[in-house]
């Protein structure tokens, strides 16, 4: 199991429970080599107060060894050809080290606060997907861009605005899932998923794998390198008084997913619909 | 309630069982052995980190991450 970590270091799980400073964009790059010297596999970052794309880019300038990935970075506000653009240059800089985590966010941030008109977010990022990757092969092996879907079509790419190919054109892409519907999704077309926080081992094993497996026999693709990115609720301290503490606050963050409607499904495969429904 | 933003005053309905399902609470000496049971065979990756005061907190951070790579 690779061990990953959120930036800034010492940031617990996402949401409530912040560092005691939040990211520092000044402090990415001692941040990111700190964490490849305590042994992490991987940095993440978020997509909050920061473009995560600058914060992957110091921190790849900073690191040779870990892996690097945004967990996640909202994709529909951002069209494909800028998402691939990014991914390419970071892949370039890291050296194949990057990992392009995408999510849909949900409509209401979609479209009020990045004024996009919203449309059934699987599809969407289904073909989102399907376009990064055809803008790629582009880039790398020449072909012409010819891709026409229902959100977009793209079909220009000339020599002043095409990138080089680069040593590590596949570029893996992981998509953000808690519903069996993007789970299918990302079976589909992505190379791995990154869960949420209250997905359980049972919920991740009766209802997010078999909708990811669904996926991967319906475009027949191996899993064999899929990967499964966990986020877990963790309270963990050195004595049971100081554990006592940050287990309340863990507590407090249950309840508040369990209120989320969202989030229903992931409650009630545990038997906890009703609370969630009561929250 | 989510609506109402009055989720803070409702902690009390999750009880200690719904607790341990949906999170993993443990002492220092405990927490790598409980993640590792947990996500064994089902994850790729896991997300980890301590709160980070001092140098003592990295050595502990630097053992945790070591006792979590353990198969």
């Amino acid at each position: 199991m690779k061990i990953e970590t959120l930036l800034p270091l010492g940031k617990l799980d996402p949401g409530v429970r912040a560092a005691p400073a939040g990211l520092d964009i000044a402090q990415v790059a001692a941040d990111a080599a700190r964490a490849e010297a305590l042994g992490y596999d991987g940095i993440l970052t978020e997509e909050t107060k920061d473009d995560p794309f600058i914060v992957m880019a110091l921190a790849a300038q900073a690191t040779t060894r870990v892996s690097l990935a945004t967990a996640v970075a909202v994709a529909f506000p951002r069209s494909p050809t800028i998402t691939a653009m990014t991914a390419w240059s970071l892949q370039r800089l890291s050296k194949g080290r990057f990992t392009l985590g995408l999510g849909s966010q949900v409509r209401g941030h979609i479209e009020r606060r990045f004024g996009v008109p919203w449309s059934a977010p699987g599809p969407w990022l289904r073909e989102y997907v399907q376009a990064l990757r055809s803008i790629w092969d582009c880039w790398q092996n020449g072909t012409r861009l010819d891709f026409r879907g229902e959100h977009y079509k793209l079909t220009l790419m000339v020599p002043l605005f095409a990138p080089a190919p680069i040593e590590n054109p596949d570029i893996k892409i992981e998509l953000a899932a808690v519903n069996p519907y993007m789970c299918q999704v990302a079976g589909e077309v992505a190379d791995g998923i990154r869960a949420h926080p209250i997905a359980t081992p049972r919920y991740i094993a009766e209802t997010m794998v078999p909708a990811m497996r669904k996926g991967a026999a319906k475009t027949g693709r191996d899993l064999a390198n899929f990967t499964m990115c966990v986020m877990p609720l963790v309270a963990t301290a050195p004595d049971s008084e100081t554990l006592a503490k940050r287990a309340r606050d863990v507590r407090a963050r249950v309840a508040f997913y369990a209120s989320t409607p969202a989030y229903v499904l992931a409650f009630e495969s545990e038997g906890y619909g009703e609370v969630a429904r009561a929250l | 309630m989510a609506r109402a933003q009055r989720w803070e005053g409702r902690p009390a309905l999750v009880d200690d069982a719904m607790l341990d399902t949906y999170a993993v609470i443990g002492t220092y000496d405990e927490i790598a052995g409980k993640l590792r049971a947990r996500y064994a065979g089902l994850a790729t990756a896991v997300q980890f980190s301590i709160p980070l005061a001092d140098v003592r907190d990295e050595e502990m951070l630097r053992e945790l991450i070591a006792g979590l790579r353990q198969t």
